[in-house]
């Protein structure tokens, strides 16, 4: 073997190698968002949804602000139900007020702007829900975290009850930390 | 089964009381301890039911969100249910999602429950299946093992108090079963000791009281019945076999009787045999004596017809006799009544007054004027001579009298003798002469004793008889009718004469009414030497009886008994052809 052609294969070995790692790291991250989207689903489950919210709106709206990390996961979840409504995802690259949403989810791209979105949700009956870091210290309700390598996460309860969310017990007995 | 029937009533109905009770008590108490049991079964799964669902629901967030800790945790609080010994969750994929094991040693498994019951009961414990659900979805399953040792326990206990119960009642049963059988069993029992002592002691005396009316009661009455009929007959028993004893006794005393004569049949065997030895000599000369004997015999015979006819003629002659001594008996009175008038007679002063004239007979005329003894002279001839005419009154009487009994002595002497002449030749008669003549030889002693004689004599034909055998009879109960008379103490005293005849027979009655006879004499009184009157001979009736016997008639009597008078019945034959 020449030593073109060794450096060649050492090249090929190194991008296969590399591609490699890039289709794990890419599976890991399609893996994680489709629990997350099993969760935004739970999440709609574990809260006693004010009648009205339900009522009035024709289906259950999930809007996903910023770039959605979760590819097709969410929408393989839109053919459920909660509260006999059918699931609608919604995606939007800012927050538009005036959208129905009972849950936002605000995505990692928005990290700058989560708090403002925040304001302006103020304390409408939506469920906000991110994994930018600190989110529920920030004013969001719930936050993705990761512990041992688990997804886990943390709920603000105060604004919860401020924006009339109620939780199950059993979801707030899951439920990493309370704030 | 032998053991049981031999067993007494009290004993036979406490075990029909015990088995019943046992019986019932065990349906009872089998019937609620498996009611408990199955009630507790039922209680234990609810409650399992319950505790699972709670443990679902509180699951299902877990499962939701893959929190296998909180699950883990949620499980663990299993354990304040002491029943529970293991429990696990499988998620929807039916994985083991979490578990809980009680036992440190793990040795349950959480199951692969796909197409399991939900309630899966084993010996010792229970499993149940619970699909946890989320929002109507099972999205996971839970698994609870319980153990069923307290249910287990709680059984064993509970049949322990239960058995406890069982014998305490068991007790009480024997106890109330005893007291309310003494209602039932004292008077079978009483009934069955006097039944004892009647048997042992024979004494059929014995009753009970009958208290009640039942079936106890009517078995009384009847045994009581039965002692009456027992008693009875016993008291017959009784009586026979005394009777018995008595036959046995007598038989017993005929057997020494039989015996002794036996012996003495022996003896007389052994006798006779002698005498028939004996015999044998004396059969030679026995023909020689048996016709001297009956030779002797004729010759006694005859001389007792002599005595007889004697007898007969000793009668007649007696009775005139005895009338004959009655009339001398009056002449002698008389011949003395005339003595002592010729003694005492007045003739002799006569004398003395004759001699007394003799001597005055110069100067009777101043003898009878003068003397004072004078004086007195024609005054005592005048009253001399009254007592002279008195005197030859008085002896004309008597000699009158005296006369008339001579008279009456040469009558019946030649009654008598124109029968002394007769004896032995039949005539005609007529019995009422014949009854007459009796009479008159009964005469004086009839008189003297104050004896009336009422005559019926009906008009009958004469009879062709040796009269002087008639009379001797006719005499004989004449006779015996005055005795008869005489001896009694009858105020009347009476003889009736009655002469009736029919077609072949005349019927002489003499009917008195004095001393009667005794109903024992009559049998014997024409016996030979029976006589109930002291001077009697004792063969005048007998005699009688013979005469009227060869006569071809009878002589008999009739007597109602002592003090009721006697009547003889005389019965002759007629003999037709002589009859007229």
């Amino acid at each position: 073997m020449n030593k073109l052609s060794f450096i060649l294969l050492n090249c090929f070995l190194l991008i296969l190698v590399s591609m490699s790692w890039c289709a794990s790291v890419h599976a890991d991250l399609n893996r994680e968002y489709q629990l997350k989207a099993a969760y935004l689903l739970n999440f709609a489950r574990f809260i006693y949804w004010p009648e009205q919210v339900i009522k009035t709106a024709d289906n259950f709206n999930i809007c996903v602000i910023g770039e959605s990390p979760f590819d097709d996961s969410l929408d393989k979840i839109s053919n459920k139900k909660i509260k006999n409504k059918k699931i609608k995802i919604i995606y939007s690259k800012s927050y538009i007020e005036g959208n129905q949403c009972h849950i936002i989810y605000i995505s990692k791209t928005k990290n700058n702007e989560h708090k403002d979105i925040i304001k302006k949700i103020g304390d409408s009956v939506v469920l906000t829900v991110s994994d930018i870091d600190g989110f529920a210290l920030d004013g969001g309700m719930i936050g993705f975290v990761r512990i041992k390598n688990k997804i886990k996460f943390e709920i603000n309860v105060d604004k919860s009850i401020k924006s009339n969310i109620k939780y199950r017990s059993q979801l707030l007995e899951v439920a990493e930390t309370l704030r | 089964m032998s053991s049981l029937k031999n067993l007494s009533i009290q004993g036979k109905l406490l075990i029909v009381y015990i088995s019943i009770t046992g019986l019932m008590l065990a349906i009872a108490f089998t019937s609620i301890t498996s009611f408990n049991l199955k009630s507790s079964k039922k209680n234990i799964i609810s409650d399992l039911n319950v505790v699972a669902d709670i443990v679902a629901e509180s699951t299902a967030a877990s499962l939701a969100f893959s929190d296998a800790e909180s699950a883990g945790n949620n499980l663990r609080l299993l354990k304040s249910h002491e029943s529970v010994i293991f429990a696990c969750i499988r998620t929807s994929g039916n994985k083991v999602f979490a578990e809980y094991n009680l036992d440190v040693n793990n040795i349950f498994i959480c199951d692969d429950f796909e197409g399991r019951e939900n309630i899966i009961i084993h010996s010792g414990y229970v499993d149940l299946f619970k699909p946890v659900f989320l929002d109507d979805q099972p999205i996971g399953r839970l698994q609870i093992k319980a153990s069923l040792s307290e249910l287990t326990e709680r059984t064993v206990r509970s049949a322990q108090i239960s058995l406890a119960i069982f014998v305490g009642l068991m007790l009480v049963t024997v106890l109330i079963s005893r007291r309310i059988m003494r209602f039932i069993t004292d008077p079978i029992t009483s009934l069955k000791d006097l039944a004892q002592s009647v048997s042992r002691n024979k004494d059929y005396s014995l009753r009970m009281e009958k208290t009640t009316d039942d079936e106890v009661g009517v078995l009384i009455g009847s045994f009581n019945n039965m002692l009456d009929q027992i008693q009875n007959r016993d008291g017959a028993l009784i009586e026979e076999k005394e009777k018995a004893e008595a036959l046995a006794e007598s038989a017993k005393s005929y057997a020494l009787k039989t015996e002794i004569m036996n012996m003495d049949l022996e003896n007389e065997i052994s006798e006779r045999a002698r005498i028939e030895d004996e015999l044998q000599e004396l059969n030679e000369t026995l023909e020689d004596k048996v016709n001297e004997r009956t030779s002797k015999l004729k010759e006694l015979n005859e001389k007792i017809g002599d005595i007889a006819r004697s007898a007969g003629m000793a009668e007649v002659a007696s009775g005139v006799l005895h009338n004959v001594g009655n009339v001398l008996n009056s002449v002698n009175v008389s011949t003395s009544v005339i003595r002592e008038h010729v003694r005492k007679s007045k003739a002799e002063s006569l004398g003395r007054v004759v001699m007394m004239l003799e001597k005055n007979k110069n100067n009777l005329a101043e003898f009878i004027s003068e003397d004072d003894k004078g004086k007195q002279i024609p005054r005592f001839l005048s009253l001399l001579s009254e007592q002279l005419n008195a005197e030859k009154e008085s002896l004309n009487n008597e000699l009158d009298e005296l006369a008339s009994n001579i008279e009456h002595i040469k009558n019946v002497i030649s009654m008598q003798q124109s029968y002394a002449g007769s004896y032995g030749v039949r005539e005609k008669v007529v019995l009422s002469d014949l009854v007459e003549d009796a009479l008159k030889i009964n005469l004086q002693g009839m008189n003297r004793h104050g004896i009336k004689v009422v005559k019926n004599y009906k008009d009958i034909k004469k009879l062709y008889v040796d009269k002087h055998k008639i009379l001797q009879i006719i005499i004989n109960l004449i006779s015996n009718a005055k005795y008869a008379l005489v001896d009694s103490l009858n105020t009347e005293k009476k003889i009736i004469l009655n002469i009736s005849d029919d077609n072949d027979m005349v019927r002489l009655e003499v009917k008195d009414t004095g001393i009667g006879i005794e109903e024992n004499d009559i049998r014997h009184l024409f016996e030979y030497g029976f006589k109930k009157r002291r001077g009697g001979h004792g063969f005048g009736l007998h005699h009688s009886a013979i005469v009227a016997n060869e006569l071809g008639g009878s002589v008999s009597v009739i007597s109602d008994g002592l003090g009721k008078g006697a009547c003889f019945v005389l019965l002759l034959p007629y003999d037709k052809q002589v009859t007229t």
